[in-house]
């Protein structure tokens, strides 16, 4: 217990998600994540008459799982909601993978540069923390707001009152997409992108969306699952985690418990998003690694990466 | 642990996104006395502006390009829904293949089959009328219309019937009285009941 009282203060340098520290994971997640992007707003502009008759043209609007619960709330239909429950699988057997590689709002905001995410090379002082020790609750043990909006939207729709359009990542950016298309401002997007330019890059993410509650909470009922099943997990080894924090100050979501957890294995955190920026600024090899079915995908410490992420830390403490 | 909180400038910036989406909802109320023409096959009013997503993809999938996004005067509870909006262009259910009803990615639009739409239901304003008002010839709607619901007596005056309307709006889109159209497509049920055929107006129905 004093050992996990003791205070870390890191310094470490942040850059944007698209700029200098462009390494292996980060090329490949935004590589992912312009593709889907661009065939998100590839199909919203077929989505014009004629409707294709060899996909559905609101494939990703279907997929989100918190419309098709609503729809399903009127009518279920296994054929609509077939996209939403494989999306709802994948995310109980391996997290909420959806909001840091898919969804084009969240990749809208790894775009946009963010006063959060610190200036280009400048120093930023991140989080110094009390180690928490033992088993580290998810989201430091605290409510976060997404979860009563979820359970409002959801009871609100059951009672005539929707309020999905205003909050569903998905229907927001394809409304953009179609409104810029057609000459309207799509004021909820620009909205959105202003708070994540002047406030923190996943703020919405974390605290505010529903369908991002959603998936943390179907990630949760896959808790259990040992990480030789899960198809994309973050693997921990405790004893080589030297609880530096820098793992913590890198999260786009902001989530402490990779630092603070004592626990080896995988790492089921309800709000992860898997996107493996904890990975990359890790220094020590094998402490932390991104995994499909037990299989080290990328890990922690070595070659290039780690030097490039290691060379902005200024003090440890 | 186990502690609910959240840093006072968190909850200030919930607090504020709470207060400006009450505030929207409190600014936009309807100030239209219709509420407004929905895509074909809805199941109701209210039903469609609670599930509907505003996501566009109908406005986007429309053939002809009838519909268009409702703007605050229909109220917050209505924004961004799809209008169908007669002006711009008829709704032609039948020949699409309901392109609408296929790009909802909430089903919204399935419910009634192409023989059972009714979009609305067309009436004339005698005194906007050319023929009616101005004694110029003009049948226009009657040759527009598709479904013989615009019957012209002797005198060459148009007469709805409305059993036969399905409130497609050709007869609206097309109608060249100025500055206000004499027919247009009023939402069922919300038919006006003077001054014209629709509501039992009076006049006998002249044959063809």
């Amino acid at each position: 217990m004093s050992e996990g009282r003791r205070e870390r203060r890191v310094e470490v340098r942040r850059r944007s998600a698209v700029g200098r520290g462009m390494t292996g994971i980060r090329i490949a997640r935004l590589s992912v994540q312009l593709a889907l992007l661009g065939l998100f707003l590839a199909m919203a502009w077929a989505a014009s008459y004629p409707p294709s008759g060899f996909y559905p043209d609101n494939l990703f609007l279907r997929a989100e799982p918190l419309n098709a619960l609503t729809t399903a709330l009127r009518g279920f239909s296994l054929a609509v909601a077939l996209p939403a429950l494989i999306l709802l699988f994948l995310t109980v057997v391996s997290g909420r993978f959806f909001c840091a590689w898919i969804c084009p709002l969240g990749t809208c905001f790894d775009l946009v540069p963010s006063l959060g995410r610190g200036k280009k090379g400048g120093l930023r002082e991140i989080r110094p923390r009390p180690l928490q020790g033992g088993e580290g609750k998810d989201g430091g043990g605290r409510l976060r707001l997404k979860y009563l909006l979820l359970v409002l939207v959801v009871l609100l729709q059951a009672a005539g009152i929707g309020l999905l359009w205003l909050y569903d990542p998905v229907v927001i950016v394809n409304r953009a997409a179609l409104f810029a298309l057609s000459g309207y401002l799509p004021v909820i997007f620009l909205a959105l992108l202003l708070l994540a330019a002047v406030y923190r890059p996943r703020f919405w993410c974390q605290e505010l969306c529903p369908a991002g509650a959603l998936f943390s909470a179907a990630s949760a009922l896959g808790k259990k699952l040992p990480e030789k099943a899960s198809p994309l997990a973050l693997r921990k080894e405790e004893e080589r985690c030297i609880h530096c924090g820098r793992c913590a100050a890198a999260c786009p979501f902001e989530i402490t418990e990779v630092a603070d957890t004592r626990r080896s294995g995988r790492l089921a955190l309800a709000d992860c998003a898997l996107c493996g920026e904890c990975v990359k600024a890790c220094p020590k090899e094998g402490a932390l690694a991104l995994t499909s079915f037990g299989a080290t995908l990328l890990g922690s410490g070595r070659g290039k990466a780690a030097r490039a992420s290691t060379e902005g830390v200024e003090a440890v403490g | 642990m186990g502690k609910l909180w959240v840093s006072r400038r968190e909850f200030l910036g919930m607090a504020g996104a709470g207060a400006a989406a009450a505030a929207a909802y409190g600014l936009f109320r309807s100030r239209q006395d219709l509420p407004p023409l929905r895509p074909p096959g809805i199941a109701s009013e209210e039903e469609f502006s609670a599930a509907c997503l505003r996501c566009q993809e109908c406005v986007r999938g429309c053939l002809t390009g009838c519909l268009e996004p409702a703007g605050p005067e229909y109220g917050a509870g209505k924004l961004w829904t799809p209008r169908f909006n007669p002006d711009l262009a008829r709704c032609e259910f039948e020949l699409c293949g309901r392109a609408c009803a296929k790009a909802c990615p909430a089903s919204l639009m399935s419910a009634v089959p192409d023989a059972e739409v009714r979009l609305g239901q067309a009436f004339i304003t005698r005194k906007r009328c050319l023929v009616w008002g101005q004694g110029k010839p003009c049948l226009i709607c009657y040759e527009r219309c598709r479904y013989g619901a615009i019957e012209a007596d002797e005198k060459g005056r148009p007469h709805m019937v409305p059993e036969k309307c399905t409130g497609c709006g050709a007869c609206q889109n097309t109608c060249i009285a100025e500055p206000q159209k004499a027919i247009i497509v009023y939402p069922l049920g919300r038919v006006p009941e003077d001054e014209g055929d629709a509501g039992g107006g009076g006049r006998k129905r002249g044959g063809v």
